[in-house]
């Protein structure tokens, strides 16, 4: 998505740092001391934090633009989603409310539990499977509903 | 991410991107930013070309700065996604006729235009508040700092419920003093900041703005007390009025009152402004600063304003005001106090003692100044409590000597 120029400028602006041998500084510290020092920027909590950027204002509100304009995008695809499934569901109702009013002996059949001895699913009262095990591992006194 | 926002921009917008923000025929030109900011803003910063950022003033720095890389592709396609948006908001606009959802609509339109944003974050002390869109963003912007600061030192230091019962702000109101040179105390004060009676000296100017439409201007109320000043008969503290005005009409872009103003408009002034000048050894003392909202024209005027002592629930109730907003300032004991003193004609000031006994100063006996030069009425009581308390001294001293 970058243009061409951009990687050319960043090519003049942007240095490319190489690490070469250590020629000098080493060995001022005994290692008793190195290994503290090693220890302690392990610990320290500026190697785990991100740079904090610097971002001149021009740049501030082209970042704040952005981000406004995904948070439109999401939330326009949510609201196209939010509206199928309002659909989805009224014409369900609307289909329900049809059969109820021609024929009740198939509405009730359409909304009743099917028979767990003539059907043979899955209980959907199961517990989901998660990766570390319950407080309460298994319930000994546990009935499937009827 | 960026990739599918493009090439979906791409498709959808082609043909019809319209750049709405960028029409000035039909929008305030307020709403747009300075020229050399908008060409950093909408064109790529390389500073080795010579297109630096406008906002970094030094040469230097902005040699150096760099922006991240891709930001401003992301922001181009960003601005037509937005802008396409905005474009549907003034159509919209077009056809409504109802003044609340035309508002609505103009900051639905304009609250992602970058230029807007750039104002409001980086120029808020000079927006135009008739635009809806700067009000929304200035009262967010109060709403997340300045209220909360303000309702802190409200509370904490009991202005509510020691002056009014309770306040539920609706204006920003802003302070300060034009008279000073000290870096200290130039510009806005922060509520319930410690100043020096030198840094009060000249009444303040007062900024109001209650993030309103208003067609027209509206009345405005500003009283100044301080509610502890100290009463010794009664052993307790009374409030006085150190500053008063009524009929203050301001609107959207005259939204200040100003001392200089009101040199020339004194039928406003109901009480003359006078510093607090706390007395030796006290505690601090509090200027608080009411402003009210009037529902017509006031009466008031500085004849019916007798003394300096005043009840500022009677007043409000008397004259059915509507407490938008407030302000404080403390101030104790320090250097300048005399000088201060001199400058409003006022009788020397008295030394308290350090502490606060139990048992009240019998005042009978105590031949105490007057808490201030203009309160007369006190005067009489006192003088002629005064003399009173000397014929009978006077009486008993001829029958001791008689007997």
């Amino acid at each position: 998505m970058f243009s061409k120029s951009t990687i050319l400028n960043t090519n003049n602006t942007f240095k490319v740092l190489v690490r070469y041998k250590r020629t000098k500084g080493s060995g001022e510290v005994n290692a008793a001391t190195q290994k503290i020092v090693n220890q302690l920027s392990v610990l320290s909590a500026s190697r785990k934090q991100p740079k904090l950027l610097n971002l001149c204002n021009e740049d501030l509100i082209k970042h704040k633009t952005i981000m406004n304009a995904w948070n439109l995008f999401k939330s326009k695809k949510n609201l196209k989603r939010e509206e199928q499934l309002r659909k989805q569901y009224e014409s369900m109702k609307n289909a329900m409310e049809d059969l109820k009013n021609t024929n009740k002996h198939l509405y009730k059949l359409a909304n009743s539990k099917p028979n767990k001895k003539e059907v043979d699913l899955f209980p959907i009262e199961m517990r989901i499977p998660t990766d570390y095990p319950p407080t309460i591992p298994w319930i000994y006194s546990y009935k499937p509903r009827k | 991410m960026i990739k599918t926002i493009q090439n979906k921009s791409i498709k959808s917008l082609g043909k019809r991107f319209v750049r709405v923000w960028a029409d000035t025929s039909k929008r305030s030109s307020s709403l747009n930013v300075a020229e050399d900011i908008k060409s950093s803003l909408f064109n790529e910063i390389t500073p080795e070309n010579g297109n630096g950022a406008a906002s970094i003033p030094d040469y230097e720095s902005k040699l150096r700065y760099h922006s991240p890389i891709g930001i401003h592709e992301a922001f181009e396609e960003s601005y037509k996604i937005l802008s396409e948006d905005a474009n549907v908001k003034y159509q919209q606009l077009e056809k409504e006729t109802d003044p609340k959802k035309i508002e609505n609509l103009q900051i639905e339109a304009e609250q992602y235009n970058p230029e807007v944003l750039y104002n409001a974050e980086f120029n808020h002390d000079s927006l135009n508040k008739t635009q809806p869109i700067y009000r929304q963003l200035l009262q967010k912007k109060w709403q997340d700092k300045d209220l909360m600061i303000l309702m802190q030192r409200l509370e904490t230091m009991h202005v509510i419920p020691d002056t009014l019962p309770t306040l539920n702000p609706t204006a920003d109101v802003k302070i300060k003093f034009n008279h000073n040179t000290d870096p200290r105390f130039i510009g806005w004060i922060e509520p319930g900041t410690k100043l020096p009676a030198f840094a009060v000296s000249q009444p303040p100017t007062i900024q109001i703005n209650d993030f309103e439409n208003k067609n027209q201007d509206e009345l405005y109320t500003v009283l100044l007390v301080n509610p502890d000043v100290p009463d010794l008969h009664a052993n307790t503290y009374q409030t006085n009025l150190h500053y008063g005005l009524v009929n203050i009409s301001l609107n959207n872009i005259n939204d200040t009152i100003k001392p200089q103003w009101l040199l020339n408009n004194e039928d406003c002034i109901i009480q003359d402004y006078l510093p607090l000048t706390p007395f030796k050894n006290l505690p601090y003392q509090r200027a608080c600063l009411w402003v009210f909202k009037q529902n017509g024209r006031s009466e008031v005027t500085k004849k019916s304003i007798k003394s300096r002592s005043f009840d500022i629930g009677k007043f409000v109730t008397q004259n059915n005001l509507n407490p938008i907003g407030a302000h404080l300032w403390r101030q104790e004991f320090d250097r300048s106090v005399n000088s201060i003193r001199e400058m409003y004609g006022l009788p020397k000031g008295e030394v308290f003692l350090k502490f606060r006994h139990d048992e009240p100063i019998n005042t009978e006996f105590l031949r105490i100044e007057l808490p201030y030069k203009f309160n007369n009425e006190n005067r009489h009581k006192y003088e002629k409590q005064a003399s009173e308390i000397e014929a009978v001294a006077e009486k008993e001293h001829n029958e001791s000597e008689s007997n």
